[in-house]
């Protein structure tokens, strides 16, 4: 486990929040969504490899 | 592995204070924070109940009668635990009904793990009554 | 274990009212050899070997030696040092088994609630499946002893008639026939038709109620109330036969004596010359007929007694396992599967009572048989 992991998901989700308040005033609207969606994926991607050790750590405790 | 509870403690801290900031700045972004503050604590649990679990499994494994039965049981135990995680992500991320499924469908896969420890208790008793004649 | 020493010191006064004399070399009765075949080999093993001559002698003094307080002393010592590992594997292997459930009621607080009782019902399941599966070998040896006393029985009775002949007790080997007869065939349907169904029966039920989860009424009072039935069957029978037998072998002691009395003055008095002699040599025949018959009868208890006591040390020594478990199970907060090995426990002593109960009525018959008077010799 490292705890700059989670370091990194509070970082992308405030670059995308200032990000996404920049291109809303400047009046990119359709950009917002595309950066916001980008950082959710970007922060999933991060994820599903953790979310995968623990599940594969718990089926190899368990016997399965 | 070594594991300092400060480091834990400072982990959970981190990711509440930030998924409470998010949710003021970007809604959207409060649950990735969530789930990953769940998953790192969750998984450095799995890391210390190893041990102990391997111990556990070693110990039930020296009897011959019990090993298989014991085996069966730890399986069901940890199905119950990945479905319990798996229901609750869904549920973190508002869609209860996937939660329900996915609880369900662990319920079925643990009867179905104990179709053969029911099949031989059921076969050993009939064993036994045609045995003593009847 | 009270039941235990209560039921080895009757054997012991049983033993101990029936003394052997000695006499001249005389040869044993004729069916005696399929008696001795009927004996199993794990109960010859412990007896002497003058038990197995075919003369009087010898077999009436390896019968005293085998009669004696020590020996079943050591037969109890015996059984007990062979039974040990197996009870002690039983109670290691429950504790196990017990402590994986105390894991899973442990984990079952993180869990959500239905997925927690499918957990729990897993583990008392698997408990379950252990413990019947455990049962298949011990119930084939209880009833392994039933038939073993059944087949020694039977071969002993047309021994005990042919020394009642001999003896002149003639109503006498007609109702030992006719009773030891219907005495086995009863036993046999008792043991066949009604106890070992019933146990395995309660052991269906006592698992079916450790499986309960929620509010679903409990078993176990079907399964006490059918303990009470075999109890009651088996007491009635027991009872019933022990007193027909010794009533029954009173009344035709005295016929046996009228009518030996009756041969012994017709003898005396109409035979010329030598009839006073052949009166007189009856009691010598009534003597020798009353030594063999007090072998053969202390002979039937020591048997009897070296087959039961293996079989009761071990039952007990299993439901002490299951007892002990159920204390630690206790301890570590099982309760459902604590409820199981309590029941099962109380099936084996059920088993014992059975047991006891069978062995204890031959043994009294046998006595009865030991300490009928010669009609020859009882003038």
């Amino acid at each position: 486990m490292d705890v700059t992991l989670i370091l990194k998901v509070i970082g992308i989700g405030f670059i995308v929040a200032v990000s996404a308040q920049i291109l809303g005033k400047t009046g990119r609207d359709e950009q917002v969504t595309f950066v916001i969606i980008a950082g959710i994926v970007a922060v999933i991607a991060l994820l599903v490899g953790e979310i995968s050790t623990l599940f594969t750590t718990i089926g190899e405790l368990f016997g399965f | 592995m070594e594991i300092n509870t400060l480091k834990l403690c400072g982990f959970a801290i981190v990711g509440a204070a930030g998924a409470m900031l998010l949710r003021e700045v970007r809604r959207e972004f409060e649950l990735p924070v969530r789930l990953t503050a769940t998953v790192g604590l969750l998984t450095v649990c799995v890391l210390m109940a190893g041990p102990i679990v391997k111990y556990a499994a070693e110990l039930f494994g020296l009897s011959p009668i019990a090993g298989e039965a014991a085996t069966i049981v730890l399986r069901a135990v940890g199905i119950a635990m990945l479905t319990r995680l798996g229901s609750d992500f869904c549920r973190d991320m508002g869609v209860p009904s996937v939660a329900a499924a996915l609880e369900t469908a662990g319920k079925i896969e643990m009867l179905l793990l104990s179709l053969p420890l029911l099949s031989t208790a059921l076969d050993t008793i009939s064993g036994l009554l045609s045995q003593s004649g009847l | 274990m009270k039941r235990l020493f209560v039921f080895i010191l009757a054997l012991a006064a049983f033993l101990s009212f029936l003394s052997l004399g000695t006499s001249a070399s005389e040869a044993m009765p004729p069916d005696y050899d399929n008696f001795l075949g009927a004996i199993p080999e794990d109960v010859a093993e412990v007896l002497p070997d003058g038990f197995f001559s075919n003369e009087a002698d010898k077999v009436t003094s390896a019968v005293g030696e085998a009669a004696g307080v020590d020996s079943l002393i050591d037969i109890v010592i015996k059984a007990f040092t062979g039974g040990m590992g197996s009870a002690l594997s039983l109670f290691a292997s429950l504790v196990v088994l017990l402590a994986l459930c105390a894991l899973v009621g442990a984990s079952g607080d993180s869990l959500s609630g239905s997925l927690s009782d499918g957990a729990s019902f897993i583990s008392s399941l698997a408990v379950a499946t252990t413990v019947v599966g455990l049962q298949y070998g011990r119930f084939e040896a209880v009833g392994a002893y039933f038939a073993n006393l059944r087949t020694i029985m039977t071969s002993l009775v047309p021994v005990m008639s042919v020394l009642y002949l001999s003896g002149g007790n003639v109503s006498s080997a007609a109702i030992t026939n006719t009773t030891f007869v219907l005495c086995l065939d009863l036993i046999g349907i008792l043991v066949t038709g009604l106890l070992m169904p019933a146990a395995i029966v309660c052991l269906a039920l006592a698992m079916a109620d450790s499986l309960q989860i929620g509010k679903a009424p409990s078993l176990s009072g079907v399964s006490d109330m059918i303990k009470k039935v075999i109890t009651f069957v088996f007491g009635l029978a027991s009872t019933l036969f022990a007193a027909s037998m010794g009533i029954q072998n009173v009344l035709a002691a005295s016929s046996d004596g009228v009518g030996a009395r009756t041969v012994k003055y017709v003898a005396g008095n109409m035979i010329p010359v030598l009839g006073s002699t052949v009166a007189d040599s009856l009691r010598t025949v009534a003597a020798s007929t009353k030594l063999l018959r007090s072998t053969v009868g202390v002979a039937g208890i020591v048997i009897i007694a070296a087959l039961v006591l293996p079989t009761l040390v071990s039952l007990w020594l299993t439901r002490l396992a299951f007892f002990a478990s159920a204390a630690v199970g206790d301890m570590l907060g099982c309760s459902h599967e604590v409820k199981l090995l309590r029941q099962v426990a109380s099936i084996y002593g059920y088993l014992m009572g059975a047991a006891a109960m069978t062995a204890l009525l031959f043994v009294f018959a046998l006595t009865v048989f030991a300490l009928t008077s010669s009609a020859a010799g009882g003038i």
